[in-house]
């Protein structure tokens, strides 16, 4: 048990180190000196000089790395080039928005997904399954904009009685945080909630299809009762790895549902970035999610020893 | 992908996936054929018909300058299609010759497994946004920055068919008269994982046609004077209270093709290997 999670926890590792590599390498790969493009558009060359010699671009490619990394370990991702802030104070300045937002659109996914899941499964053929289906399959097709547009056109400008743009943390009140929550998380998980959705209903009909199931029926426990109590618990586990691994569609969501809800946080930062290509800010993003993504993923796989005791390692 | 000899075999396809297929066939044809004939110019612009909403005379509406936004969803499905199919295509061959690469090996299986692990933790629309910044604008950088985020999944597909195949009679006999590891994967591996490759690589189009849109959504698309389905949903944005038609027409297209695409994945992938279905 506490050699699975050592190894575990090692084992993201290696996947940390290659996420480091390509989010260095980014800086090689415009055309241009890297310096150059680390400077900006309107750097001098005195100041194209200056970062070569603090980025060690004199060096071979392997010592540059190495410094590079030995400053991300200590907490330097760089300064931006746009407002000359260091890119990790940059970062953390905007995470509460995005952060509240992820945990919000999860919430609203699962809350959603999972008894549209065991409904479909329930009348499995029938209409509900059809329509339910039909959204798992539609709900990742639709761009994700159409849905944040029509949802402000329907709640905030047609019956104007939610907030649709801006972000209101803890220290305004729990209702008008979530008030302003409500409709980007709805967003932000909609392509989740088909995902899920998709994934409860085919683990359902496999459990309802178990003998222990059966025997429930015999002994004449009503269904509700069967899919609380017999039905959750085996598919907790496909439903928390889809979860998981649904998580970095996410990640990457919050670009586009902070910019149509105009919410400040790390996605419209990137948005910000791209506009005045801050490489360093756009490196910092890449490394925080992706390493927030490893993070989720290991919970996910630690999470199964809770989830289904009958998992054991050694 | 010897599916499809007879119009009887045809006729035996599941429904869901025929209409899709015809969906994507007319849409192709549509985009690629109706402007030759229907004389519509997508750049034409006149500054007495700005913002005219959909109608008779104007399909879809007019723009801000007075394109013609139908005609310009048509041209723009040259250019989303086209994106699509490149993305899937190079995904796709680059994907596949590391994963054969990967299951003929230990050392190179172990290495590059380990370099798709980590790039599949980076949120793939992420990575392509930051290449794309990085590359800069164009039709071929968008491609090409699309199409590396999607390397990984076909990979590992390939490798775990390679893995599986390889342990295979038939490649048993091959090897043992005399072909050698190159003839192997190219001549016995790779015809027999085309099908699941073909599957992943329908998915990774309508995931690029899609994500086109979100950089376009996010300024680092396709320049506009290409119109794309993206881009015009992107000119859309500033006037998305006054000119909603702008915005909503494109993105139904986007959301009905990749739609569509996803039915024949999943289409295809039930027909090649029913007990994978989700669908049951």
């Amino acid at each position: 048990m506490i050699r699975y999670l050592i190894a575990r926890i090692l084992s993201a590792i290696p996947v940390i180190g290659v996420v480091t590599i390509v989010v260095f390498g980014l800086t090689y790969l415009g055309p241009g000196d890297a310096a150059s493009l680390m400077a900006g558009d309107y750097a001098s060359p005195a100041d194209i000089a200056a970062l070569r010699v603090k980025l060690h671009l004199d060096d071979p490619i392997i010592t540059q790395y190495i410094y590079w990394l030995g400053n991300v370990l200590k907490g330097d991702f760089g300064h931006s080039i746009f407002s000359q802030q260091p890119v990790l104070a940059l970062i953390l300045s905007r995470v509460e928005p995005t952060i509240t937002l992820a945990i919000a659109a999860t919430f609203v996914a699962v809350v959603v997904a999972v008894p549209l899941g065991l409904l479909a499964a329930h009348n499995k053929g029938g209409i509900a399954d059809q329509v339910v289906s039909l959204f798992g399959v539609a709900g990742t097709a639709i761009p994700a904009f159409l849905i944040g547009y029509l949802l402000i056109f329907a709640f905030g400008v047609y019956y104007g009685s939610m907030p649709i743009a801006g972000f209101a943390g803890i220290e305004s009140g729990p209702l008008e945080m979530a008030k302003h929550v409500l409709l980007p998380a709805i967003m932000l998980g909609f392509a989740q909630t088909a995902l899920i959705s998709r994934i409860t209903r085919a683990s359902a009909i496999e459990a309802l299809n178990q003998d222990f199931v059966r025997v429930a029926r015999a002994k004449g426990l009503d269904e509700i009762t069967i899919m609380i109590w017999h039905c959750l618990k085996p598919i907790a586990v496909p439903v928390i790895t889809i979860v998981g691994t649904s998580f970095a569609h996410m990640l990457g969501g919050v670009v586009i549902t902070e910019t149509v809800f105009a919410i400040p946080g790390i996605g419209s930062l990137l948005v910000e970035a791209i506009q005045h290509k801050d490489i360093p800010v756009i490196q910092g993003v890449l490394l925080l999610s992706s390493l927030v993504y490893v993070l989720v993923n290991l919970l996910v796989d630690l999470s199964y020893l809770i989830v289904d005791p009958r998992i054991k390692y050694t | 992908m010897t599916f499809l000899y007879s119009w009887r075999q045809i006729n035996r396809l599941p429904t869901p996936l025929i209409i899709a297929l015809a969906f994507v066939i007319s849409v192709v044809l549509v985009s690629y054929v109706a402007p030759v004939l229907a004389n519509i110019n997508p750049l034409a612009m006149s500054s007495d018909i700005r913002l005219k909403p959909p109608g008779h005379e104007y399909l879809l509406g007019t723009d801000m300058f007075g394109r013609d936004i139908f005609a310009r969803v048509l041209y723009g499905g040259q250019t989303s299609l086209s994106i699509g199919l490149a993305t899937a295509a190079l995904a796709s061959l680059v994907g596949a010759i590391l994963g054969l690469v990967a299951g003929a090996g230990q050392l190179s299986d172990k290495i590059l497994m380990r370099v798709m692990d980590g790039m599949m933790a980076i949120p793939g629309i992420l990575l392509a946004i930051a290449l794309a910044t990085i590359f800069g604008g164009g039709l071929w950088t968008v491609i090409i920055a699309l199409a590396i985020p999607e390397i990984p999944s076909v990979a590992r597909l390939v490798r775990s068919l390679t893995l599986t195949l390889r342990e295979q009679l038939f490649v048993e006999a091959a090897r043992s008269y005399g072909a050698g590891p190159f003839r192997l994967l190219f001549k016995y591996i790779l015809p027999n994982s085309l099908g699941p490759i073909a599957v992943q690589a329908t998915y990774i189009c309508g995931v690029a046609i899609l994500s086109e849109a979100y950089l376009s959504f996010v300024g680092v698309g396709v320049p506009p004077e290409n119109p794309s389905w993206g881009n015009i949903v992107a000119e859309g944005r500033s006037f998305a209270l006054v000119a909603p038609y702008m915005m909503v027409y494109p993105s139904i297209v986007i959301g009905l093709v990749v739609l569509a695409l996803n039915f024949i994945g999943d289409g295809l992938r039930d027909m090649l290997d029913p007990r994978f279905s989700l669908d049951k």
